[in-house]
């Protein structure tokens, strides 16, 4: 692994314990790297702050409607360089430079965009295997985003809604737990509420949901408690869910 | 002395029959579904062997006599010891057929070759144990009241049981994929040996965690987390999944 690949590893939080407090020991001994490791922090950082402006269209007429304009006019002038010209020929350059300075931040990202887009593909393709304990490996796989990625969610909810081993869709439910923050989430699991029949897995989603206090999970939960083809032990659990989001 | 000993075995095993089913099968997955207090064992051979000591309540038998038990599934015991046994592709899929035929005591006692995988589930009351030993390649069991002991296991495993209590011995742990252990009422006690690779998750929002190994804590930003409740770490530096969960009740992992 070279440095560069270590500094990215490093700010991704991809690091095992050990490489981390090595890393961070060769950062006091060595200026360099730590310089080095600023600027790429610096660089992560505008990455996430950055967005995508796209051109709108009313510019791009205006744009098209100067170019027009401008090589009438350059038709007309004959071909000789005036101040004018000079100065859009500086714009020309100017874009080109910055189009060229965005570009070097876009193979920055792109790089970090083929290492997770690696971790997702590693992640679809383990889901389909035809061993229980290998989907449940699949599924720890998206511990190692730091961030809850649309794919992986999209993947988790996918698996906790339709794998056919309850011991897989116990897997998903305990790690979209790490994202019940997100909205999808909550919705996908109080869904999963009152079509999932295991016991196990009923118990992860009342947990998980009424930890985070969901609202929307109450009616589906009175549903369980006052329903009778449902276990005891579940309906005792529903009811501990609805004292905790209720705060009764 | 001797001859009575004998007269009085002999007598127990009339009343109580002994009876084998033996189905040739090899790789795939031994699948059971509502089977009682199995004793799952792994041998060298290339049968499936089903062993159970019949009781035969003599009342319902004159009644069902010429009769065959069934299910709702419309299965039927085509192996004469209360279970049907089916191939389903690679696998052989075993299913109780209403009540166990089987001494409450002793259960069903299996034998699968090493080749095979066992994936067990049961859901009600009727099995209060469930014992696999020896088996090496993939084991998956899902029970809501049956205590769960595995013994010379290596993984890759995932069991998860509502009541049950988990105890697990490991030869080994082997690598290729994922080890968990859940239960929601019950404890979990893992004894695995000291120099197992593993990157550890144990969970016990209620309960607590006992082990005699040293985990290295996994860190964010140079900060360690650190609680009783949950820990995430690595022994051995680190290795294939290794996930214990308690609900309520605590955590043993211990060095075997």
């Amino acid at each position: 692994m070279n440095k560069e690949e270590k500094i990215i590893d490093y700010l991704q939080g991809e690091m095992t314990y050990e490489e981390r407090s090595k890393f961070e020991r060769s950062l006091t001994s060595d200026p360099v790297l730590k310089a080095e490791l600023e600027e790429y922090r610096l660089l992560f950082d505008e990455i996430d702050q950055m967005e995508i402006s796209r051109p709108s269209l009313t510019l791009k007429s205006n744009f098209d409607y100067m170019l027009e304009s401008e090589m009438i006019r350059q038709d007309s002038k004959s071909n000789v360089m005036t101040l004018k010209t000079w100065r859009s020929a500086a714009a020309v350059a100017a874009i080109l430079v910055i189009g060229f300075l965005v570009g070097q931040n876009w193979t920055q990202k792109s790089v970090i965009n083929q290492q997770s887009q690696a971790l997702v593909a590693d992640m679809k393709r383990n889901m389909k295997s035809e061993s229980v304990t290998g989907r449940i490996e699949a599924v720890q796989v998206s511990q190692q985003f730091a961030k809850p990625e649309n794919e992986v969610l999209n993947t988790l909810i996918e698996t906790l809604k339709n794998d056919s081993s309850p011991n897989v869709r116990l897997a998903a439910a305990e790690a979209l737990d790490r994202y019940a923050a997100e909205e999808k989430v909550r919705t996908a699991l109080v869904r999963q509420l009152s079509t999932e029949k295991d016991p196990f897995v009923l118990i992860a989603l009342i947990n998980t949901l009424s930890e985070q206090k969901v609202e929307k999970a109450i009616d589906p939960l009175q549903e369980l408690t006052t329903a009778e083809d449902v276990a005891k032990f579940i309906k005792d659990e529903a009811h501990l869910g609805l004292i905790k989001i209720e705060k009764i | 002395m001797k001859y009575l000993l004998t007269t009085i075995g002999m007598c127990i095993a009339l009343a109580i029959g002994a009876q084998d089913y033996n189905v040739a099968h090899n790789g795939g997955k031994l699948i059971l579904e509502g089977v009682d207090n199995a004793k799952i064992t792994s041998y060298d051979g290339s049968e499936v062997v089903f062993s159970a000591k019949i009781e035969r309540d003599e009342k319902k038998s004159e009644r069902a006599k010429g009769l065959k038990p069934i299910n709702s599934l419309g299965l039927d015991d085509n192996s004469g010891i209360g279970l049907s046994v089916k191939k389903d592709g690679d696998n052989l899929k075993v299913t109780q057929i209403g009540e166990c035929m089987c001494d409450d005591d002793e259960g069903y006692t299996i034998k699968l070759p090493k080749s095979m995988g066992v994936d067990y589930s049961h859901s009600t009351y009727d099995s209060d144990r469930l014992m696999i030993e020896g088996v090496t390649k993939e084991i998956v069991v899902s029970t809501n009241y049956t205590n769960v002991k595995l013994k010379d296991v290596t993984g890759p495993m995932s069991v998860k049981t509502v009541y049950g209590d988990i105890e697990a011995t490991f030869s080994s742990v082997e690598q290729n994929s994922s080890v968990s252990l859940n239960s929601v009422y019950g404890f979990v006690d893992a004894a695995i040996p000291a120099a197992s690779k593993a990157k550890l998750s144990l969970k016990t929002p209620y309960g607590q965690i006992y082990t005699d190994f040293d985990i290295d804590v996994a860190s964010t930003n140079g900060m360690r987390e650190l609680s009783d409740k949950k820990i995430s770490g690595t022994i051995n530096s680190g290795g294939v999944d290794f996930m214990i969960k308690s609900g309520y009740e605590n955590i043993y992992l211990r060095k075997k």
